[in-house]
């Protein structure tokens, strides 16, 4: 019973948090692949705009 | 429309998409005004889709889980806020959530509570519902009067630390510096406690902190906007990890409730995003006050018309 339970309290953490590290890598190779066919080419990361202050909490 | 029981704790069955899309809203408002939305996502559970106060609260916690290592890891990619304030305050958080899963099963083995000649209601709802209230009612205010005040202010709150009163007034030994911050002199035993606030609220409402925690950043610490955004996000990941643990150890988890509302808010999150480009930041926080004013309003309205 032990087992099962933590198998399931395993899987409550384990399949969110590779949900979210997909998200968060997908949301940065859209962003890479964006800054690559933008007219400006790749601009490093320092000088790219700002995103909004609060944007990922 | 592909209803389906997602576990024993919800007692009925529950349409997954509508789920989804109660996330897509919910993740809209959050990528918007910058919160989890967890205030916003409990009660529309416990109301809208009548899940169970103990199982709305359990899967809110296991949904952060997957949203918050996201933030983690995106504002590590800019280095924004300070780290060591997310160390000093784990220990308090860690036992605060704790303390806070306890008391939620504490309540919920009260059964039900009869106000008057009223329907008797479970007094576990009844608790969670009357401390939404007080907290979103004072977030409502504080967010409110600073976008008020902040027509007048030369300079945006977003670049300047002004130590607060938690700082300023709370002296208890040993301090330390935070030069990240620009903040010195600050009590580590405050930090400490304010973590266990945090955790205590992660466990028993099922909020990720953003309507708590960032009040008490900006307005207690005094941190500038853009370190607060930063400031807590490991916390929060690990906070919630242990909530999590900890609700589903109880069976308080449906873990298809959260997975089908994560999705839903990850595509919410990135339009909610984009139109903070168009909107500036003090209409924004207008919109943010307003929006936790109607949460409470929609909570006090639920709330009267069950114990009537």
């Amino acid at each position: 019973m032990f087992w099962k339970e933590a198998g399931y309290a395993a899987l409550c953490i384990a399949v969110p948090v590779l949900w979210g590290l997909g998200v968060y890598f997908a949301s940065r190779w859209i962003e890479t692949r964006a800054l690559r066919h933008s007219p400006a080419g790749h601009v490093p990361s320092e000088d790219r705009p700002e995103l909004p202050l609060d944007y990922y909490i | 429309m592909l209803l389906v029981r997602l576990g024993a704790g919800i007692g009925h069955a529950v349409s997954l998409p509508a789920l989804a899309l109660i996330g897509l809203v919910v993740g809209y408002f959050a990528g918007m005004f910058g919160v989890g939305g967890g205030f916003l996502l409990t009660p529309v559970l416990i109301y809208v889709f009548g899940v169970s106060a103990p199982v709305a609260v359990g899967s809110a916690l296991c949904q952060k889980c997957g949203t918050s290592i996201s933030s983690f890891l995106k504002y590590r990619q800019f280095k924004r806020g300070e780290p060591r304030i997310d160390a000093v305050m784990l220990g308090g958080s860690l036992m605060g959530v704790d303390a806070g899963t306890r008391l939620l099963a504490y309540l919920s083995s009260l059964g039900d509570w009869r106000i008057g000649d009223g329907k008797a209601v479970p007094a576990v709802q009844i608790v969670l519902d009357v401390l939404f209230i007080v907290l979103l009612s004072f977030t409502a205010y504080y967010t409110f009067r600073d976008a008020w005040q902040a027509r007048s202010r030369a300079v945006p709150r977003g670049d300047v630390t002004i130590p607060g009163p938690l700082v300023t007034k709370v002296r208890v030994p040993p301090l330390m510096d935070l030069p990240n911050v620009q903040l010195f002199q600050v009590s580590v035993p405050m930090l400490a406690y304010l973590g266990f606030l945090l955790g205590a609220a992660s466990g028993l409402m099922g909020i990720g902190g953003g309507v708590l925690f960032m009040p008490i950043l900006l307005y207690g610490i005094g941190l500038s906007v853009r370190n607060a955004a930063g400031t807590g996000v490991l916390l929060l990941f690990v906070t919630v990890s242990v909530g999590t643990v900890e609700q589903s150890f109880r069976g308080y988890v449906s873990l298809g409730l959260a997975m089908a509302i994560l999705i839903g808010s990850s595509v919410g999150a990135q339009l909610g995003a984009l139109t903070t480009y168009y909107l500036p930041n003090r209409i924004l926080r207008l919109l943010f006050a307003l929006l936790v004013a109607l949460t409470v309003l929609m909570i006090g309205w639920d709330l009267a018309r069950l114990i009537r």
